[in-house]
């Protein structure tokens, strides 16, 4: 009888994840007055949850700014994912910045680039993206030798900035 | 407790002197000695800086196979991703962690001008021949795939690098 409890014990152990467990906790509560859903923690490594294990999955998601400093937010910019396959997708961001692809929808095999157009302005990520659909896995909200900063538009014309419902 | 004849003492001695005696004779790849001193080193580490070392690879810090690039870690603390070019004092810290992922069988293979570079596992899981989160990033045959066994054979091709070095973004 004790084999088989320690086998079960060991499978429920084994499928726990203590690193993205960390990670997730790390990231601290919702903000307030902000509740779950597309308008959600954003600049946050979206598919630490977004796994379906914790969150229905997305294969890609992100959010995006208007300012290098990650505090103003750029709705209505069109994200442009093109796969190893030539596969393309486009996908708009919210008044939070933030956009989501559905694996439905959009299943990349990597390397992704990825691009951003605003009416008449388009800027391309000089690196493929290699395995992590979260934009802020690498693009954390502080510059420095390990992160680009967060991802925002390079020049104008500006979004217009408008404040979520 | 009693051993069999070799307990692993033995064992673990004999090892290292076999590695003893495989280092003493080529005193040019000596286990834990500085890396040779080689500017045709630069556009290898380039190569892999650009097909390994993104941030959401080997471009992290906890991994064990840590490579800086331009465009990925910065070993400056100053530096930002995407700035400027690989220093070269990343390319020599991305040599020093390419010799440190598996020194003495690395020392063998640099020892055998390149032979069998499957021996290692950095060139194993760079091919897909073993099972490698980040799957096929040098695909057999391809320019990448000289790169590194021309730089295993110590004759870099550097064309083979440079050509290594540059991806391809995908037409949609």
């Amino acid at each position: 009888m004790k084999l088989p409890l320690a086998l079960l014990a060991a499978g429920l152990l084994g499928c726990a994840d203590p690193v993205a467990d960390a990670r997730i906790d790390a990231l601290g509560d919702e903000v307030a007055g902000v509740a779950e859903g597309p308008l959600h923690r954003a600049g946050q490594p979206c598919l630490l949850c977004h796994d379906d294990g914790r969150a229905r999955r997305f294969s890609v998601a992100g959010t995006l700014y208007a300012t290098p400093e990650g505090q103003v937010a750029a709705p209505g910019v069109v994200v442009v994912l093109t796969d190893a396959r030539g596969s393309s997708h486009r996908v708009a961001s919210n008044c939070a910045g933030n956009f989501f692809v559905a694996p439905s929808d959009f299943e990349p095999t990597y390397p992704l680039w990825v691009g951003l157009e605003h009416e008449d302005y388009s800027i391309a990520m000089d690196s493929p993206v290699r395995r992590d659909g979260s934009c802020a896995s690498c693009h954390t909200p502080s510059k420095g030798p390990d992160s680009a900063g967060p991802v925002y538009l390079a020049s104008a014309p500006r979004p217009n900035t408008v404040q979520c419902p | 407790m009693t051993h069999g004849v070799w307990s692993p003492l033995r064992w673990w001695i004999a090892g290292w002197s076999l590695v003893g005696l495989c280092a003493c004779g080529t005193p040019d790849y000596e286990v834990g000695a500085a890396p040779p001193q080689d500017d045709s080193w630069d556009v290898v580490s380039e190569a892999l800086g650009v097909r390994c070392g993104s941030l959401d690879c080997h471009g992290q810090s906890a991994r064990p196979l840590r490579l800086y690039h331009h465009q990925g870690l910065r070993l400056d603390a100053a530096a930002v991703p995407g700035s400027g070019r690989t220093s070269p004092a990343e390319h020599d810290a991305n040599l020093r962690a390419v010799l440190g992922l598996e020194p003495e069988l690395t020392a063998q293979v640099l020892r055998e001008a390149g032979r069998e570079p499957e021996r290692l596992s950095l060139y194993r899981k760079a091919l897909g021949l073993e099972k490698h989160a980040g799957e096929v990033v040098v695909a057999a045959g391809s320019a990448a795939d000289e790169c590194l066994r021309s730089w295993l054979a110590s004759a870099v091709d550097a064309d083979a690098c440079q050509a290594a070095a540059r991806l391809q973004r995908p037409s949609p």
